[in-house]
């Protein structure tokens, strides 16, 4: 594991200890200056690896925010570690780490209007194209404009990330009559499914 | 190995290290089928610690842990001055099975907080079971014909149905098959920590581990906990209890452990241990105890 680790080591070291527009150019520069490769694909290559290194230390930060308890019951049980992280663990810390994901997301929505320094059009080049002219103030009708795009399609993020968050809210305190009943009908069905599937084994068994 | 002299699990010369702290310096147990033991001590003399390397979520510096004549942990203690071995893990498939047959019941409950009271016992029967099957599955298939018996394999849906019984009827032992859909977190500490008792019994294990099951209480839902480890003990189940409760060992136990100092100090019944207890160290603590 010490490979593994100093990998990731390096790769979160470097990544979040550079801006992006450096990373961004010398990707579009060295390491992949290939003739004929598309520049939205250094551009997404290189906003990929960028937000991938923040997005790493929120998982970190929410899978060792679960209870190290959570996991001793499930390998005191006998189950793996693999088994215990994926069905107790994760569960538990996608809670925590959506907020933070959320975050980076809408971050990374917005930093991609550097991708100009490559010559790329994006929404925020277009709006300065479009403004150019000799007085300054030719710029401020197009990049209101920008800003608003801007706001609308992280606002639509906003809101899905809150909807994604209450989705996962569920196992939280139950004091609600509502979803109480909720719980209590999708256990039910559970159930009811184990006693179809076992009755329709039998069935074929006996045949 | 179901000789009844025989005993389920023997512990040798068992000893634990947390960097230059020494917690357990030399612990020898044997557990025979059906005991029921009492581990008693002051704080920090190395009880929690005996009982988490009983079933190895801590690893054991040095000493020998055998279950049922097979060997699961052995590592001799290093010479006086000479650094000590790091132990080879334990292949996790070994390790699982093991455990498996060892129940654990935590201070802290430690009930899964994404999953239902129902699900929370049924897990680890269902996702084990499953487990067990495909692995039988692969071996008749690679293995020699006749060697495992087709018949012998569940299929998903028995198990899950086995599951299901299993669990429905645990929760009915301990009255809470109303709570079955809740979730861990609207349960009071007793509540909760009956059904992580009962998840663990949802395992069949051959023996029980408390960990100070009722520390974490408050003092009115400590009775209800301590009559279901009661029950337990009356059933035959094998225990080994780290408790506070001094009462509770007295009446339960068939053999009490007195530890300090990493050591075991004093060991016998109950009534000896209590009674007339020979070691000053466990004089002054029942004193200071019992008042």
């Amino acid at each position: 594991m010490v490979v593994p680790n100093f990998i990731c080591d390096v790769y979160l070291t470097v990544i979040r200890g550079t801006p992006v527009a450096v990373q961004l150019f010398i990707m579009y520069s060295a390491i992949l200056a290939i003739r004929g490769f598309p520049l939205e694909l250094t551009a997404v290559l290189t906003f990929g690896i960028n937000s991938g290194a923040y997005v790493a230390e929120s998982l970190r930060g929410g899978l060792q925010s679960v209870d190290i308890g959570q996991t001793e019951a499930a390998r005191s049980l006998g189950l793996g570690e693999g088994q215990a992280m994926l069905h107790i663990v994760i569960p538990q810390a996608i809670k925590s780490v959506i907020p933070a994901i959320g975050n980076e997301l809408i971050a990374l929505l917005k930093e991609t209007s550097i991708v100009c320094m490559l010559g790329i059009t994006d929404l925020t080049y277009a709006a300065q194209i479009i403004g150019a002219g000799n007085k300054m103030a030719t710029y401020l009708a197009p990049m209101i404009v920008a800003a608003l795009f801007y706001l609308a399609v992280v606002y639509l993020l906003v809101l899905i990330i809150r909807f994604i968050e209450k989705k996962f809210k569920q196992s939280e305190q139950h004091i609600d009559e509502k979803k109480m009943e909720k719980s209590r009908r999708r256990m039910e069905k559970r159930l009811q499914m184990i006693d179809e599937r076992y009755e329709k084994f039998m069935a074929q068994k006996e045949t | 190995m179901s000789e009844k002299h025989e005993s389920m699990i023997e512990v040798t010369d068992l000893y634990k290290n947390f960097g230059h702290n020494q917690v357990l310096r030399g612990v020898d147990v044997s557990i025979h089928s059906g005991e029921k033991i009492a581990v008693i001590g002051p704080s920090g003399s190395g009880k929690s610690t005996f009982l988490r390397c009983l079933n190895l979520l801590e690893q054991p510096t040095a000493g020998t842990i055998c279950f049922e004549g097979e060997e699961i942990f052995s590592v001799p203690l290093a010479e006086e001055g000479a650094k000590q071995r790091r132990p080879q893990p334990i292949p996790s498939r070994k390790l699982n099975a093991y455990r498996q047959q060892m129940g654990m019941v935590f201070q802290h409950f430690n009930l899964f907080n994404n999953l239902t009271v129902l699900e929370n016992i049924m897990f680890a029967p269902i996702k084990l079971g499953k487990q067990a099957m495909h692995r039988a599955k692969r071996r008749q298939f690679f293995g020699k014909k006749g060697e495992v018996d087709t018949e012998e394999i569940k299929s998903v849906a028995q198990i899950e149905k086995e599951a299901k019984d299993q669990a429905l009827s645990l929760l009915e032992r301990i009255g809470l098959a109303d709570k079955a859909s809740a979730y861990p977190s609207t349960l009071s500490g007793g509540q909760r920590q009956r059904i992580a008792i009962v998840r663990a019994l949802a395992m069949n294990p051959k023996v029980m581990l408390f960990d100070e099951p009722t520390s974490a209480l408050d003092p009115e839902m400590v009775g209800e906990v301590l009559a279901l480890i009661k029950e337990l003990a009356d059933d035959g189940m094998t225990m080994v209890i780290v408790t506070h409760e001094m009462g509770f060992a007295r009446e339960v136990a068939t053999r009490v452990l007195f530890m300090d100092g990493g050591k075991i100090q004093e060991e016998g019944p109950p009534e000896k241990v209590f009674g007339a207890p020979e070691n000053a160290r466990l004089r002054d603590f029942l004193s200071k105890v019992l008042q």
